[in-house]
């Protein structure tokens, strides 16, 4: 090993024969991304297997990260001159570039900022109802999607309107609705578990109460 | 809010005063647990280099104390001004313990101060007592964390009937021993990759051939312990997390499904970089032994299993910020959202396995690493370059990770100072981006280091120029 080591110091080798031994490293990166770009997207979207691109991107980015690592790992020793200035530098710069990378990683994915003043500048009482369901004080969506696409603890409020209005035979949607939030074990809707918070009511004023069930009757 | 912090905002300076206090406390928390455990291994193995390690690690300690005060007074007089009504209330309710916090650190720091000068006095007769002194030095601080997790982790979850509750009751709230057995490991495990770092610096920075031999030595010493201790990580994690869903199961969803998912998002990718990276180091080890080279097929067929594990690990449900946000317009779902049959992949089932299989080829590249010193010897100081750049980036991944865990544990309050029970009225009630949140880590990690890069100059860079 350590002749080896002489070896990669003196740099006598011809660049190709260098190379080589990054060979099967590359080529298992580029046959992993042909596979991501190529093969994934003529997959059927009936079989349930078809990624889409920002899954793609990730892979691709893991893909690229894991041939870089396989090559760290296939290349010759480094020898820096301890003690010298470059070596004395080389260490600000590597954590600078760690830090720089993390922090790009952060900027780079979906994320959310929640406006500062999303109920109170709230026009109508619909408004002002979907901006208290979106409230992290209240907290309706953590449990409640719309329309589906992502996953929930409570059900789907896509259409609820309509359900609202025939669930308890002699009740109305409005009334139906109050009691759910009032009184949420009064009736549970099958298949879900009876997680709701039994204290939203205390929580809301009279004229919030109106205005989020004006919001969640436009819900149809 | 009687006052605002202008041009930087309130949240955003104690934001940074409270996480470099935090940082420096866990050095000073985590480091000693290391130092006396080395300083007994020294008498032990009779072996000099722990000893060596130990006391070069407490010089470093020793500066960083007076900085840990020095933030430490930087965050509360921050919070002060702008939160001084809720500053106020968690005074007046946990006056014992702040008296005694400051009573404390104030034995603490005697005792640190007794420890560090008697080092030499003690050295021939009494180095049992000298390790007696470093052990209670770890009780102190200890107990010094104990107390202020109370305070903490009250704010996430406070116990029922908060008016009428007793002070314990109030400490020994829901999330309390769960956060206790999270920071307590974590601050062994950044302590180790502290030790690493400045052990890569010196390495890198000295040119003498027995100083090579010796931080080398002091590095690999030091990624083992953080290595050893990460490994554990995840399960007082997931402990923590338990306690949280049990306490009120809306946190859960809002941390992992909701505001927070994409911020456990980049911590799996942390996570997975800091083990890739701790195994590279030990795969650079394993190639200094004198017939290591023999594994290197095995290891190699590890390094990608942990990569599809870690892909395993960070796939994400879907593209999506939050529950409530549509699709960007032009966009289908389908392209954003987990394909069907892949659904599995989302799910915590599979990143639990996931992340127990890196775990496991971790603890196998180590079995590697032994099998190849049982059959060849170390030439200490002779280890590739490269590694100590995964030393000096390792703690940089672990400041990091520290610092997103902590926002995501504050942020979990959402608008609520003491969650449920006091609400947060300031101009900054709201969750910060991702983008932001990030940019402040950086700023956090960098300042950190630069004031530890101080530290290092003044301990070891001044006292060799000084000396002839």
């Amino acid at each position: 090993m350590r002749e080896e080591v002489a070896t990669a110091a003196r740099g006598d080798q011809p660049p190709h024969r260098r190379l080589v031994r990054f060979r099967t490293p590359l080529l298992s990166t580029l046959l992993v991304l042909a596979a991501i770009w190529v093969l994934i997207p003529l997959l059927p979207e009936a079989s349930g297997w078809r990624f889409g691109p920002p899954y793609r991107l990730l892979y691709s980015a893991l893909a690229l990260g894991g041939g870089l690592l396989l090559c760290l790992i296939e290349a010759r020793p480094v020898r820096l001159p301890l003690g010298s200035r470059r070596a004395v530098a080389s260490v600000p710069v590597v954590f600078l570039g760690t830090v720089a990378l993390l922090v790009a990683l952060g900027a780079a994915v979906p994320q959310y900022e929640r406006p500062k003043t999303a109920g109170e500048e709230a026009a109508s009482q619909v408004e002002r109802g979907r901006a208290i369901f979106t409230s992290p004080n209240v907290g309706c969506f953590l449990c409640h999607a719309i329309g589906g696409g992502a996953a929930s603890r409570g059900p789907d409020l896509a259409g609820l309107a309509g359900r609202a209005a025939t669930r308890k035979p002699g009740m109305g949607a409005e009334e139906y609705l109050r009691e759910s939030i009032a009184n949420p074990g009064a009736f549970i809707v099958p298949t879900y578990a009876p997680i709701m918070l039994a204290d939203l009511a205390q929580r809301l004023s009279p004229e919030q109460m109106d205005d989020l069930i004006a919001y969640l009757l436009t819900l149809k | 809010m009687p006052v605002d912090l202008a041009p930087f905002g309130a949240r955003s300076l104690v934001w940074v005063g409270a996480q470099l206090h935090l940082l420096f406390a866990a050095f000073v928390l985590g480091a000693p647990i290391f130092i006396v455990i080395c300083e007994y291994l020294g008498v032990r193995l009779r072996d000099p280099r722990y000893e060596r390690l130990a006391r070069e690690t407490m010089k470093v300690v020793v500066m960083a104390y007076s900085l840990t005060a020095l933030t430490g007074a930087f965050f509360t007089f921050t919070l002060l001004g702008p939160y001084r009504d809720f500053a106020g209330y968690l005074f007046v309710r946990f006056y014992p313990v702040f008296a005694l916090y400051g009573l404390l650190i104030l034995i603490e720091t005697v005792v640190m101060y007794v420890y560090w000068y008697t080092w030499e006095p003690l050295a021939r007769r009494g180095k049992g007592f000298h390790i007696s002194i470093g052990i209670l030095l770890n009780l102190l601080g200890t107990v010094v964390m104990l107390l202020m997790n109370g305070v903490g982790s009250f704010m996430l979850t406070p116990p029922e009937g908060v008016e009428r509750a007793s002070l314990w009751d109030l400490i020994n709230n829901p999330s309390w021993s769960g956060l206790n057995l999270h920071r307590f490991i974590a601050n062994i495990t950044f302590g180790g990759f502290m030790v690493a770092l400045v052990a890569a610096t010196l390495f890198l920075t000295s040119s003498k051939k027995e100083d090579h031999a010796f931080y080398d030595w002091m590095g690999f010493i030091g990624n083992f312990i953080g290595t050893a201790t990460l490994i554990l990580l995840p399960v007082a994690g997931y402990i923590y997390a338990r306690e949280l869903f049990l306490y009120d199961a809306a946190l859960s969803t809002f941390l992992m499904a909701d505001k927070l998912s994409w911020f456990f998002e980049v911590q799996g990718v942390l996570v997975s970089l800091l083990f890739l990276a701790a195994n590279y180091y030990m795969w650079l080890s394993t190639q200094r032994i004198a017939g290591g080279a023999r594994f290197a097929a095995y290891m190699r067929r590890a390094f990608i299993a942990m990569v599809v594990a870690s892909a395993v690990w960070i796939t994400p449900q879907n593209f999506l910020p939050d529950l409530t946000s549509p699709a960007p317009l032009g966009v289908p779902l389908t392209d954003i959202v987990i394909p069907e049959r892949a659904a599995f992949l989302g799910l915590m089932m599979a990143k639990g396995l996931a992340v127990t299989a890196v775990i496991a080829l971790t603890l196998l590249n180590y079995l590697f690493y032994r099998r190849a010193l049982a059959t060849g010897s170390i030439a200490w100081g002779q280890i590739d370059h490269r590694s100590q750049y995964v030393l000096i980036a390792l703690p940089a991944l672990a400041v990091y990770t520290m610092g997103l865990m902590g926002a995501v544990r504050e942020l979990a309050r959402q608008d609520w100072h003491v969650y449920r029970y006091i609400q947060d009225t300031s101009p900054y009630w709201y969750a910060p981006s991702l983008a932001y949140t990030s940019l402040m880590l950086g700023i956090i990690t960098l300042v950190f280091f630069a004031l530890m890069g101080l530290i290092l100059w003044l301990g070891f860079g001044l006292g060799k120029a000084a000396s002839p």
